[in-house]
């Protein structure tokens, strides 16, 4: 029986329990055999998918090929997976499935498809999910800031000029020395707030960065901000947002570190703000303790060289107190600057240009004093006295050149006044009488070293020159509101103005104005010696000398 | 909510038509056009091309990588953001009077 037989020999084949070598014995002999019914076991292979693709399929138009899409979802249709598990998959997922002529591609979604091939949707939690993950946070902040930053360009490349009107720009005040740039102001962070401190970065001069203290109207938004705006890009909203609990003073870029924002605020905490990081709150900050400040922070800066800088944090208190950027947990240094033996009330302070020790500092009670930070008499050493008027800011002199201008320091009191000292004599060389509102803020111009702007309380911005005329500013800008600080950026060719309603405008200044002659030097010498001989004739005209005078 | 505030801030920029936010698979995962065959047509189709662009940049140079993608055509201008887990894709028309 032939059938039983291909049975046995199969049943034999798979293994079963009688002797597979018994079987062909028994068919080469014609012995009685013994019959069984025997289990046909079925397994079903599936025939193994052949897949196949050829690196010319993916150029040439192939018409059939339509309705595989490169990624082929029908395969992972309903098994509902976690998209970054399918994520995961699809990484190690070598690309071997047929793919789609890019001829086809153009028509790819026509209905033409044989199977409507609908790529899988996520529910609404897993959108959440992925939109709440780290990793999508980081992606978006920084292709968000690539895209705002080409969105905002509108650069035409088409643009024809043979059928354009062609109108020409140049006919228009080319002689107007300084010009609004734009103005930047951003609706959530701003608003409502008074700029407090601008500061341009050191290593991208595009750079600038504006501190804003509390807004009223908005109790649940944080208190202090500091927006990094880029003056580079035509998008109106800043590079980069901090904030922190406290009202922002003081703000600087930190000279030698090109990541860190230094910040000092009102409630007499340092706080240290790093952009590589995705959070916007401090890094670091500062103890709030008797033996840090414990008044609003009025000026930080960083001193010193490359390998061996320090932070340097001044209060309203009259306290002084070195920092290293490492380590804000405790102070390294702490000067209190005493006069008569009282606190000095400080609202401003200012280094010269490139001595970390010697300081000026302006004060409430109408004078300024000279200081230093190290040696034997550390401390306050001379005062400044002749404002009628709290200081509002002190300027040293920054430009360098052939001469050394240290001596030489402005400053800005709400008397109405500009005064311009010599420290070499410690008198007044000259005072400025031309604003009618407190003057808020003073800046050098950093190439021009005749140049300076005072901001006063009525958004007016003065240029002095003083080798061009000394009664009387050179240019003048106006803005909307109060200025609150001005300051000119490294390159001396851009001013930025802060107010108090929130706005940072950026002034450009003409060439002719902004950048020093060959001579400026040599002149600026002259009118300086010039001045200071009228104003000690004036002094003696009138038997009544600006006070002056060491204090030891 | 940092995430929306800067999506809509794009939105809201001149002459954006819509954006989308695309996963690595071609899904969408947040998109501002109304109508869900327009935003998968977008992905499915623009998912493909800038996958073509990379593999292009990368043969003609192994170090190099795609970075932005820009698509100019007469009526409006398409500008993907690649990124090896994610792609943002705006579609922006362009003002072409000054």
């Amino acid at each position: 029986n032939p059938h039983l037989k291909s049975e046995q020999s199969e049943f034999a084949a798979a293994g079963g329990p009688e002797s597979p070598r018994s079987s062909p014995k028994r068919e080469a002999g014609v012995g009685a055999k013994k019959l069984t019914v025997s289990q046909v076991t079925q397994t079903t292979v599936v025939a193994k998918e052949t897949v196949n693709y050829c690196k010319e399929t993916q150029t040439m138009n192939l018409e059939p090929e339509r309705d595989v899409l490169t990624y082929d979802e029908s395969e992972r249709e309903g098994e509902g997976v976690n998209a970054a598990e399918a994520l995961a998959e699809l990484q190690r997922m070598p690309h071997v499935q047929e793919l789609v002529a890019a001829g086809a591609a153009a028509d790819g979604a026509a209905p033409v498809a044989a199977e409507p091939e609908k790529p899988r949707e996520l529910s609404d939690e897993e959108r959440q999910q992925i939109l709440l993950s780290e990793s999508f946070v980081r992606f978006f902040d920084k292709t968000a800031r690539v895209m705002e930053r080409a969105l905002a360009e509108d650069v035409d490349i088409f643009i024809d000029y043979s059928g354009g009107s062609g109108d020409t720009e140049l006919g228009e005040t080319a002689k107007q020395q300084v010009k609004q740039q734009r103005v930047f102001y951003d609706d959530r962070w701003s608003r409502n707030r008074c700029v407090t401190a601008l500061d341009w970065s050191p290593h991208f001069p595009e750079l600038c960065l504006a501190a804003y203290n509390a807004n009223e109207d908005a109790p649940q938004e944080p208190d202090g901000v500091v927006c990094v705006w880029n003056v580079k890009f035509r998008k109106d909203s800043p590079e980069f947002v901090f904030h922190c609990q406290s009202p922002v003073t003081s703000a600087c870029f930190a000279k030698f570190h090109r990541n860190l924002i230094v910040g000092g605020t009102y409630s007499g905490q340092v706080v240290l703000w790093d952009n590589r990081t995705p959070r916007r709150t401090p890094v670091q900050r500062s103890p709030l303790s008797s033996t840090a400040h414990t008044q609003p922070v009025l000026s930080v800066c960083v001193l010193g060289s490359e390998n061996a800088h320090n932070l340097v944090s001044a209060s309203s208190d009259g306290r002084l107190c070195t920092w290293s950027l490492d380590m804000l947990s405790q102070p390294q240094e702490t000067l209190d600057l005493q006069r008569q033996n009282r606190p000095v009330p400080a609202t401003c302070l200012d280094f010269a240009p490139s001595d970390a020790n010697h300081f000026v500092v302006g004060s409430e009670d109408y004078s300024m004093y000279t200081g230093c930070r190290h040696g034997a008499k550390a401390g306050i050493m001379d005062a400044l006295d002749g404002h009628q008027g709290p200081v509002s800011a002190v300027a040293t002199h920054r430009a360098t050149g052939p001469v050394d201008l240290g001596h030489i320091v402005l400053s800005a009191s709400f008397d109405w006044t500009v005064r311009l000292w010599s420290l070499r004599d410690l008198g007044t060389v000259h005072v400025f009488e031309e604003t009618s509102d407190y003057v808020m803020d003073l800046c050098w111009s950093p190439v021009n070293p005749a140049l300076f702007c005072a901001a006063d309380a009525l958004g007016r911005l003065d240029f002095w020159q003083l080798n061009l005329d000394t009664e009387q500013a050179a240019a003048r800008a106006q803005c909307d509101a109060a200025v609150n600080r001005c300051r000119f950026s490294d390159s001396g060719l851009l001013l930025g103005a802060g107010d108090h309603l929130g706005r940072l405008t950026v002034f450009e200044l003409a060439d002719s104005l902004a950048s020093p002659r060959q001579e400026e030097w040599k002149l600026l010498g002259r009118t300086l010696h010039e001045l200071k001989q009228a104003t000690a004739e004036l002094a003696a005209a009138e038997q009544d000398p600006p006070g002056v005078g060491p204090i030891r | 909510a940092e995430v929306e505030e800067t999506f809509k801030r794009i939105l809201s920029h001149k002459g954006v038509i819509g954006a989308i936010i695309v996963s690595y698979d071609g899904i969408p995962i947040r998109s501002s056009f109304a109508e869900n065959d327009v935003t998968v047509q977008y992905c499915a189709l623009i998912q493909q091309l800038a996958q073509k662009a990379k593999s292009a940049v990368r043969d003609l140079d192994p170090g190099n990588d795609l970075t932005f993608l820009r698509i100019r055509s007469k009526k409006n201008e398409i500008m993907v953001a690649p990124s090896p887990d994610y792609l943002l894709l705006v579609v922006q028309e362009p003002n072409d009077q000054p």
